[in-house]
């Protein structure tokens, strides 16, 4: 079986990887990320999201043999032992119900802030539309990406 | 009302686990030894089981145990009637019924290990809808309902036999119910104008993110523990039990965060499949449901028909409505039976009229049975009358809210069935929603407004057991037996205890859930657990507080009437206090308990529905939408949608909103997105590619909650449950503002772009 080295959430590591192994079930049953779900299967809610070398994919899609020699970042590599901004945005806009997207949310907006730090309400709701919440009707969640873009750029300034 | 805690806006206290992927489902836990199961399904909606041969699957490496009907309890299970097989016996009875399950090493072989058992099938002609079942001469899902019998759980105790009777239904229908008030036929012949009109609500489904999961253990010596994301943690252990013919106390039902239910979760689903695996093999086993087989195995939102039918005097004035409701009943109830005296109750709509009849059936079909789901038959119930309602006005010639304020009940009304209404509002949220819609404003072709009201009980007679301790450092824990959806329930219980008790908020943990703790809680649904655990929890912290102002009383020698507590300390009015360490020490802590049971429902005539109290209380809301419709493509675009709620009190408004805000998402989905389409009792569109759900840019720019606090609920302060009610009235508001804005009136779900170019096709074609 081929195994592949790769960086996640900053360490090293080193994992046997069948060709059809999926990112999504690398980080969550051989590595115990759990932080991740797995919603879909299909790659249509975001849910599984994680960055890849600082861009948001989607891991149920991502293949782990492709992984050698990348860096994956997931929610446990973020926000610790702090929350990232874009975390404690989340949670003072009451931008989460059940929490079962929140993990992927967050991960695509850190993402975005990165590319966009001062994004308009269109493109807040343009990104947004890439991952499903059941819950909160998202109005929250946007209010929590415009908070954290504007704590970010804050930030930034000084 | 806003206290020192209670009606402020705080964040849910387990949202940072929940930001930062530490807060673990069903699906991220493993046991040490767990095996994994993966259940084989039913290719056909109706066949008999000639034979099946698991030998060669057995056989395959890696494959641990394989399970048919004949390694379960050879009977039946069901929350208030017994009508389902947890594997199927015999024969199946919808596609996607579980026939078979594997447990191995992975999940990869367990799946593998499927394709190696053998079911011989014979086809058996299928009832594919409600419509179809309740006609002559259709096949029969269940050959003797007659026999079954009420469940032992909470559920059967509840509702069972005071709600419907289970022997002398006919054919498909196994239950029904009648409403009668007044003579229809006399107030249709009195009336100007006579109008029917029929109308339909597909399936939409849950798609709560999180698919179901299971993990079961059962030790060698035979105790049986379940981790599952649960809405009655209480209720499932005594099924189970009851299922397994074991004591309550030899099952634990550990109740682990749900990620979305909205009734999904609450019927028993892959628990006692895993139980008897587990027990097989005597290692844990887990399943996680694929989302294909979410869809396959999990019924949504009860496909529902109703003719409706009404006669009016010109002036608006309603004279006689005549109702026929037929729902989904699917492959089992379940004992949803019990439930059609609700959708017959409020079937003719929160509207004064002298006479009524109401008929409701409920139909076996072999479709996957439909779950509770939010609003539980309301969404349905209101797409059909609140529709009916604007075509009656536009009959009339009268503005839909005029119409609706002439017709609506006011405080003091009488209900068909002899009840007198107190504390409803409808009439103030309606004039709420209209304002913030800007009602009567444009009258441009294409833009259209449209209004809708929305009413419904929480379930009366269910009760709650909570206790809160007060520890000797004067932290404070509440134990509930009430699982948090996601809702925020734990958060304000936690607000309930620390404002009852005089701490802060930081100070409460809550501990949920476990169904070994001793709150006994029926759980959460029918919008039941804010006012009706938190009544528990209340009773509970008066009583702790009541045990510590007696110790304190001691220690400061101060009547313990005189005393207060307040920052963790126990002060007199004369001005000495002592820190809570020091009231406790040598007692560890103080423990009150609390138990509150909703009002109980009467008794009612089975012929006519009579009876004098029907629930636990009344909501009462109204929902208004401005949108846009594209005449060239069809496509409609939500401008604005407002929900205008009589939440009694906000005990935490941040949580309420975000329960309005919600279920108006979700409502905007099931008016232009969502349909589980059944194609031969197949499930067509079985993933979110097909099966499209709203998203940040689909829902209006504009989503808006506006609360009324009348103090009239059930719950601590007056509160309200406001789980369910923000799905209802928002779908019809669309259909009446597409109405006003392009004169096309739809009247089966979702309102798609196909249908209003149809639509508006017929519209030219009557003109032209």
């Amino acid at each position: 079986m081929p195994s592949i080295t790769l960086i996640v959430n900053g360490e090293e590591v080193t994992v046997s990887a069948p060709a059809e192994r999926l990112l999504l079930d690398l980080l969550r049953e051989d590595l115990g990320l759990t932080g991740a779900k797995r919603g879909c299967d299909t790659g249509e809610c975001g849910c599984c999201t994680v960055l890849l070398d600082g861009l948001a994919v989607r891991s149920c899609l991502s293949l782990a043999v492709r992984m050698q020699g990348r860096s994956v970042t997931t929610i446990e590599g973020v926000g610790r032992p702090n929350l990232h901004p874009v975390q404690a945005a989340f949670v003072d806009a009451g931008a989460l119900q059940c929490g079962y997207c929140t993990p992927g949310m967050v991960m695509l907006t850190v993402a975005f802030l990165t590319e966009n730090a001062d994004p308009s309400d269109e493109e807040i709701r343009r990104m947004l539309s890439s991952n499903l919440c059941r819950c909160t009707g998202y109005k929250p969640i946007e209010a929590a990406v415009r908070s954290a873009a504007a704590t970010l750029r804050r930030r930034e300034e000084r | 009302m806003a206290g020192r805690v209670l009606g402020r806006r705080v964040p849910a206290l387990d949202a940072v686990e929940k930001v930062t992927g530490d807060l673990r489902f069903t699906a991220d836990l493993r046991l040490p030894g767990m095996l994994h199961a993966c259940i084989l399904r039913s290719p056909y909606p109706h066949a008999r089981i000639v034979g099946i041969d698991v030998t060669r699957a057995e056989c395959l490496p890696g494959v641990r145990a394989v399970i048919t009907s004949r390694d379960l309890p050879p009977k039946r299970i069901g929350k208030i009637v017994k009508d389902e097989w947890c594997l199927a016996r015999d024969k199946v009875t919808f596609v996607g019924e579980p026939v078979a399950a594997v447990a191995a090493e992975d999940e990869r072989t367990a799946q593998d290990a499927l394709e190696l058992i053998d079911v011989d099938y014979e086809e058996l002609p299928a009832v594919h809808d409600a419509i179809e079942g309740r006609s002559r001469g259709a096949p029969l899902v269940h050959e003797t309902p007659e026999t079954y019998e009420y469940s032992a759980s909470q559920w059967g105790q509840a509702w069972g036999s005071m709600w419907f009777e289970i022997r002398g239904n006919e054919g498909n229908v196994c239950s029904t119910f009648k409403l009668r008030s007044g003579d229809v036929d006399t107030g249709f012949a009195a009336s100007d104008l006579v109008i029917e009109e029929t109308y339909h609500h597909p399936m939409v489904h849950h798609a709560a993110l999180e698919t179901h999961a299971a993990i079961a253990r059962v030790d060698a010596g035979g105790q049986i523990t379940v981790w599952t994301g649960n809405q009655s943690v209480y209720p499932l252990r005594d099924m189970l039990a009851e299922y397994f013919e074991v004591p309550a106390s030899r099952v634990r039902v550990v109740g682990v965060k749900m990620g979305g239910a909205w009734g999904a979760k609450i019927d028993p689903t892959l628990e006692p499949i895993c139980i008897a695996l587990s027990r097989k093999v005597g290692r844990p086993v887990k399943i996680v449901l694929t989302r294909a087989e979410e869809f396959a195995a999990v019924g949504g939102r009860r496909p529902a028909w109703f003719r409706v039918k009404t006669g009016m005097m010109r002036d608006g004035r309603l004279v006689a409505r005549e109702v026929e409701q037929t729902w989904t009943a699917g492959h089992r109830s379940g004992g949803v039976g019990a439930h059609v005296g609700h959708w017959g109750y409020v079937g003719a709509g929160p509207y004064r009229i002298a006479n009524v009849k109401v008929d409701s059936h409920l139909v076996y079909t072999n479709q996957v049975a439909p779950r509770a789901f939010r609003g539980l038959g309301t969404p349905q119930i209101a797409w059909a009358i609140e529709r009916h309602t604007d075509s009656l006005a536009r009959a009339v010639d009268m503005d839909p809210v005029e119409f609706r304020l002439a017709n609506c009940y006011v405080d003091g009304d009488r209900a068909p069935w002899g009840e007198v209404l107190e504390g409803v509002t409808l009439k103030e949220t309606l004039l709420e929603a209209a304002k913030a819609v800007g009602w009567g404003g444009s009258a441009d072709r294409g833009r259209g407004k449209g209004v809708a009201l929305g009413w419904k009980w929480t379930a009366g007679g269910t009760f709650s057991r909570a206790q809160v301790t007060v520890n000797e450092d004067g932290s404070v824990t509440v134990i509930t037996g009430l699982p948090d959806l996601g809702q925020g329930t734990e958060t304000v219980l936690a607000q309930v205890a620390a404002e009852t008790l005089g701490v802060a908020l930081e100070d409460v943990k809550v501990a949920v859930g476990d169904s070994d703790l001793p709150a006994n809680d029926m759980g959460a649904f029918s919008s039941r657990g804010a006012s009706h655990t938190g009544n528990a929890v209340k009773e509970a912290a008066d009583e702790a507080r009541r045990k510590l102002f007696a110790l304190a009383a001691l220690v400061m020698g101060a009547p313990p009437d005189e005393l207060d507590l307040k920052d963790g300390r126990v002060r007199h009015a004369a001005g000495s206090e002592v820190p809570l360490r020091a009231v406790l020490a040598g007692h560890g802590s103080v423990t009150g308990e609390g138990f509150f049971r909703g009002p109980k429902a009467s008794r009612y005539d089975p012929e006519t529905g009579a009876t004098d109290r029907v629930c636990a209380e009344w909501k009462y809301w109204a929902s208004a939408a401005d949108l846009g419709v594209d005449v060239e493509t069809g496509v409609v675009t939500l401008h604005k949608a407002v929900s205008v709620h009589d939440v009694g009190r906000a005990l935490n408004p941040q949580l309420v909103e975000g329960q309005i805000i919600g279920g108006m998402a979700q409502a905007v989905g099931a008016a232009l997105l969502e349909h589980v389409v059944f194609d031969h009792g197949r499930i067509a569109n079985p993933s979110f590619m097909h099966y499209l759900l709203p998203t940040a840019d689909s829902v209006p720019r504009e989503l808006e909650a506006i609360m009324l606090e009348s103090g009239t609920g059930v719950g601590p302060g007056g509160a309200k449950g406001i789980g369910e009610p923000s799905v209802v009235a928002l779908g019809p508001a669309i259909g009446n503002a597409l109405l006003d804005a392009v004169g096309v009136s739809i009247r089966d779900l979702p309102i798609t772009p196909e249908k209003v170019l149809a639509g508006l096709d017929d519209e030219a074609a009557r003109e032209g």
